[in-house]
């Protein structure tokens, strides 16, 4: 396929100029090439909405990237620039124009330095979470990574997607813990962010802002350049690890429960909280399926009988500490002396203590090694004895919702009413546990540490194009019913970017027309990601300005 | 996919025979094997005594028919392997070539291939890793 609005002749042209740039066998044109850019995960495959790309180039410097860019320009070729490209769930390697030409940047694959005197690295985008933690591990240098559930990922495109972890406080936020890029521009010149503009700077990777208006923004979630480098402040490698759970018993205990342990985290004397219910365990009990599924759900107070009945505490809250054993021990005790003042019904339990560094066999055992900046696969569990016959992919639905226990409470009954009223609760799914999207055992994701991510996962097929309709049009209500009650996503796949950034209305939509102002006069052309997360160049910018023609999705 | 599969299964025989003496390239592939697979394919017991992803679900899919762990099958042709590398199944994707090179791929198939034979393995077998 061509490009959109490209004569053949000049993509002919422009293929030509990207071998001169990077070798003829790093331009991928046959069609069993191309199918390899292919969201894996899409929501869409097998749909007319689903983006197909006509090309990819794979530089291995800098000189080829900006080579290839300005070829771009010259012969108005949309591109896509992707890291390591398994951003699965959230667009994978294809991105929103259908006819882009990929730059595949995954050769770019160099840990530039890594620092453990004053924690950090600079890193190129094909580095991926594998091969920054295998570098640190063979020379043993002090420091943790934070990492995503997939290791295979890259710091640099998750940060530039606001992609997240699990370890200590502003590490878990990735692009928040970056510091400093250096970016091709959609002209095809360098610069460098941060104190990187100062020749020689010796704190490029130390101090973030530079002088002057910080531009870094600009460059995630966005389409104004190629991030070719980027560094990142890193966690000192504790000590000592240590986790404890807290118990509540009834539904309601969630507000205090949140409340403090708010101000443990806010105050740093947590790490990542890990919210949960144990009723949770009841969820394909017939009982308990009858009384999720019943219109309204269950009330407050059924729920604490089910909870009275089994035994069982209405919500746990694991707590993690990082430190040395004294220090993680006397911040436990701390934490259990509070919140048993603000909830005196809590009850607690010890988790587990880690000595670093762990052997090998330790870290085998590790139950969810990302909370340890140690990064592998595990997530990836489909095929189990509880789920014989899991879908091929899953794409995320994930509203930020405000850091309360009533914010969870309120998005439980109104997300979950929307899930039950669009018969989604026996679609098959990617994890094996269905009919629970929302349900009133459901916790959100404590990612970001000054809001509550309320995630859900949903289907995604490479063999049946019907259950992605569904899927698309569940996700699509989700979407506008969050933005009625004030919550937007913090991240979402290209399916769905237009319609999130659909309710991002404010003042006739000031925010976007200001973006577009800049990404105009940066990129005129408009070559560079187009449409990504609702930033559309202006000649596709047909309706009310701000949208392209409508397309079928489905 | 199974007409690709089936044709696959006859050329490589000789091609296999072939690869299999090149120590070189089978700890080359071994080596590429711990980079590119081993986090899902890998015989490592995890917490819960669990297998990796991969291996659970070939355990589960095969119900103990054939290793979960795909080092340790005998039944798996280069071709079948650099199929499924290259369009997926069930919840692995499909891997790019800047992400697995051919040289790399060449390299992984003749070394999960080096118990390959085809002559005692039966069709349905050889065409599902």
């Amino acid at each position: 396929m061509l490009p959109p609005g490209v004569s053949s002749n000049d993509f002919e042209l422009a293929l030509a100029a990207f071998k001169d740039a990077v070798g003829e066998s790093q331009v991928y044109t046959s069609d069993a090439d191309v199918a390899l850019y292919r969201d894996a995960y899409d929501v869409l495959w097998g749909l007319p909405g689903e983006r197909h790309v006509s090309a990819a180039v794979a530089p291995a410097t800098v000189e080829q990237v900006q080579k290839v860019v300005v070829a771009a320009n010259r012969y108005r070729i949309p591109i896509y620039p992707i890291s390591t490209g398994m951003d699965l769930g959230y667009g994978g390697s294809a991105g929103n124009l259908s006819g882009s030409v990929v730059l595949d940047l995954k050769r770019m694959n160099k840990v530039i330095e890594v620092d453990d005197r004053r924690h950090f690295a600079i890193v190129e985008p094909g580095v991926s979470y594998f091969d920054l933690y295998r570098y640190i591990q063979e020379r043993e240098l002090k420091v943790f990574i934070d990492c995503p559930d997939p290791g295979w990922g890259s710091p640099v495109g998750n940060s530039l997607d606001h992609g997240v972890g699990y370890t200590w406080y502003s590490y878990r936020d990735h692009f928040n813990s970056h510091c400093g890029m250096e970016v091709v521009l959609p002209n095809g010149e360098l610069i460098r962010t941060g104190m990187g503009a100062l020749p020689g700077s010796k704190t490029w990777a130390e101090y973030r802002y530079g002088v002057g208006p910080w531009v870094d923004g600009l460059f995630a979630q966005s389409n104004f350049g190629v991030v070719t480098k980027m560094g990142f402040h890193l966690f000192p490698a504790p000590e000592a690890y240590r986790s404890g759970t807290v118990f509540v018993p009834k539904r309601l205990d969630l507000i205090r429960l949140v409340q403090e342990v708010n101000y443990l985290e806010h105050s740093g004397i947590i790490s990542q909280p890990e919210y949960g219910s144990p009723l949770r365990a009841l969820v394909d009990e017939p009982a308990v399926q009858s009384m999720l599924k019943k219109p309204g759900g269950p009330t407050d107070g059924e729920l604490d009988e089910l909870a009275s009945q089994h035994r069982l505490a209405s919500w746990s809250c694991t707590l993690q500490f990082f430190g040395s054993l004294e220090t993680t021990q006397a911040n436990w005790n701390y934490c259990k002396q509070r919140l048993q003042a603000a909830i005196a019904t809590a009850t607690f339990k010890d988790g587990v203590t880690h000595r670093f560094p762990l052997g090998m066999d330790e870290k085998a055992q590790v139950p969810h090694k990302p909370s340890l900046g140690i990064p592998n696969l595990e997530a990836f569990r489909g095929r189990s004895p509880r789920n014989p016959r899991p879908t091929e992919g899953h794409v995320w639905f994930a509203p930020v919702i405000p850091k309360t226990g009533e914010a969870v409470l309120e998005a439980q009954r109104a997300l979950g009413e929307a899930v039950r009223g669009l018969g989604a609760l026996d679609l098959p799914t990617f994890f094996g546990r269905g009919g629970t999207a929302y349900s009133p055992f459901d916790a959100p994701a404590t990612w970001m540490f000054r809001a509550f991510v309320f995630l859900s996962g949903w289907s995604a097929s490479r063999s049946d194009p019907q259950q992605n309709k569904k899927v698309y049009e569940i996700v699509s209500k989700l979407i506008q019913v969050a933005a009625d009650h004030g919550w937007g996503e913090y991240r979402t796949p290209p399916a769905f970017q237009d319609a999130v950034l659909k309710a991002y209305s404010f003042n006739n939509y000031s925010l976007l027309r200001f973006q577009q102002q800049l990404k105009d006069a940066a990129d005129p052309n408009g070559i560079l990601s187009a449409g990504r997360y609702g930033l559309w160049p202006r000649h596709m910018r047909q309706i009310d300005g701000l949208w392209p023609a409508q397309r079928p999705s489905t | 996919m199974k007409t690709i599969i089936a044709g696959a299964l006859v050329s490589t025989l000789v091609a296999t025979q072939a690869q299999a003496a090149d120590p070189t390239l089978l700890e080359q592939g071994k080596a590429a094997f711990i980079d590119h697979c081993a986090a899902c394919h890998g015989t490592q017991v995890v917490s819960g005594k669990q297998h990796l992803p991969g291996t659970e679900a070939l355990a589960v899919k095969y119900e103990g028919k054939v290793p979960g762990a795909l080092e340790e099958r005998t039944d798996l042709s280069p071709q079948l392997i650099k199929t499924f590398v290259r369009t997926g199944v069930s919840v692995m994707p499909f891997f790019r070539k800047t992400m697995v090179t051919d040289a790399e791929l060449e390299a992984i198939a003749a070394y999960l291939s080096r118990n390959y034979h085809p002559a005692g393995t039966t069709g349905s077998q050889a065409e599902n890793p």
